[in-house]
């Protein structure tokens, strides 16, 4: 004999089973059952195949379970969306077998202002460490007889290469920029990720050089204590 | 049967749509669409909760459990302010794509 809550309560088990573990989506789906099975029963449907319909045209827990998981704000979700935030990406698009309809395109000038408003923290921290941190980190090595970190060498080379050759990379890299706003039609695809990369790339490299300093001022600054000597 | 990519790209605005006429609950959004095209739009009832969670997440709509006359808690959807802008949107483009068919469809016939 087909018992209908009994089958419920397995139907909430597999879905349970499948991962569906928060409480708001399970009792959504469970409402839907109920209510469809009724209906489909006040049109002369026995029980057992007003469920089982139903239960098809719900789906399987482990098809649904992804979708929920997408679309709820999971510890891995906010990661990733805290990741594309960083990398210049601030909505990025998550596609559902029901949706697929925004496209994740954002114009031209909305990924340049945010490129360059992500830039310029970085480009403004590292002028101040070459002006006012570098010169004394110098002077800090020279007193204490350390050497000065590789790393920092290289990117204080770099910068002073960009700084002498600023107009010899810059008037490439917007002639390319123009030519592919211009011409190319797969560009605002990967314009975004592009910038994004960079930018986050940028950053990164930067806020490591001077965590790099800091740590190097500390250790080398040290040395010049009295009981080290 | 309409293919699934199209159903999958007109579930939102379907959604949108269909909440601008009030607050509704997913049965009666599934139901509905499913009665206003004739059985012929067929969604996996189940996937319709994972884009009102994320539309909400978004902020397009709000929900709120309230219980019905049967006493049944019922978690009804509205519309939000973005969720108006992203309607209308929507319905601009898909007139556009409508138009645009329907314009060629008739030139075949000329």
């Amino acid at each position: 004999m087909f018992d209908l809550e009994q089958s419920i309560a397995d139907w909430r088990k597999q879905m349970l089973a499948a991962g569906i573990k928060t409480p708001v989506p399970l009792e959504e789906l469970e409402n839907h059952l109920r209510e469809d099975v009724e209906e489909r029963m006040r049109s002369g449907v026995t029980a057992q195949q007003a469920f089982e319909t139903t239960v098809r045209q719900i789906g399987r827990g482990d098809m649904l379970q992804p979708e929920f998981a997408r679309a709820g704000e999971t510890i891995y979700e906010r990661m990733k969306k805290l990741f594309c935030a960083f990398a210049g990406i601030p909505n990025y698009q998550l596609a559902t077998n029901m949706n697929t309809s925004n496209s994740n395109l954002e114009p031209g000038w909305a990924t340049y202002l945010k490129s360059a408003a992500l830039i310029f923290p970085a480009i403004f921290v590292w002028v101040g460490c070459c002006v006012w941190v570098v010169p004394k980190l110098k002077e800090i090595c020279v007193v204490s007889g350390t050497r000065f970190p590789e790393p920092i060498w290289t990117a204080l080379a770099l910068s002073e290469f960009c700084k002498n050759h600023f107009f010899l990379g810059a008037i490439p890299l917007l002639a390319a920029l123009i030519l592919l706003e211009w011409r190319s039609r797969r560009w605002p695809r990967y314009r975004r990720l592009v910038f994004g990369i960079a930018a986050f790339s940028f950053n990164f490299i930067a806020l490591v050089l001077i965590t790099t300093m800091m740590v190097f001022a500390v250790v080398a600054g040290a040395n010049l204590l009295p009981h080290a000597k | 049967m309409i293919r699934k990519e199209l159903v999958a790209a007109s579930a939102e605005p379907m959604i949108l749509s269909l909440l601008a006429k009030g607050e509704s609950y997913g049965y009666a959004i599934i139901q509905e669409v499913k009665a206003r095209s004739d059985g012929k739009l067929n969604w996996t009832d189940g996937m319709l909760y994972p884009v009102l969670h994320r539309m909400e997440h978004r902020g397009l709509i709000k929900s709120r459990w309230t219980e019905s006359e049967t006493g049944r808690k019922r978690k009804y959807y509205s519309l939000k302010k973005d969720g108006k802008t992203a309607m209308a949107k929507h319905q601009e483009q898909w007139s556009l794509v409508h138009s645009v068919l329907a314009g060629l469809k008739k030139e075949q016939y000329v």
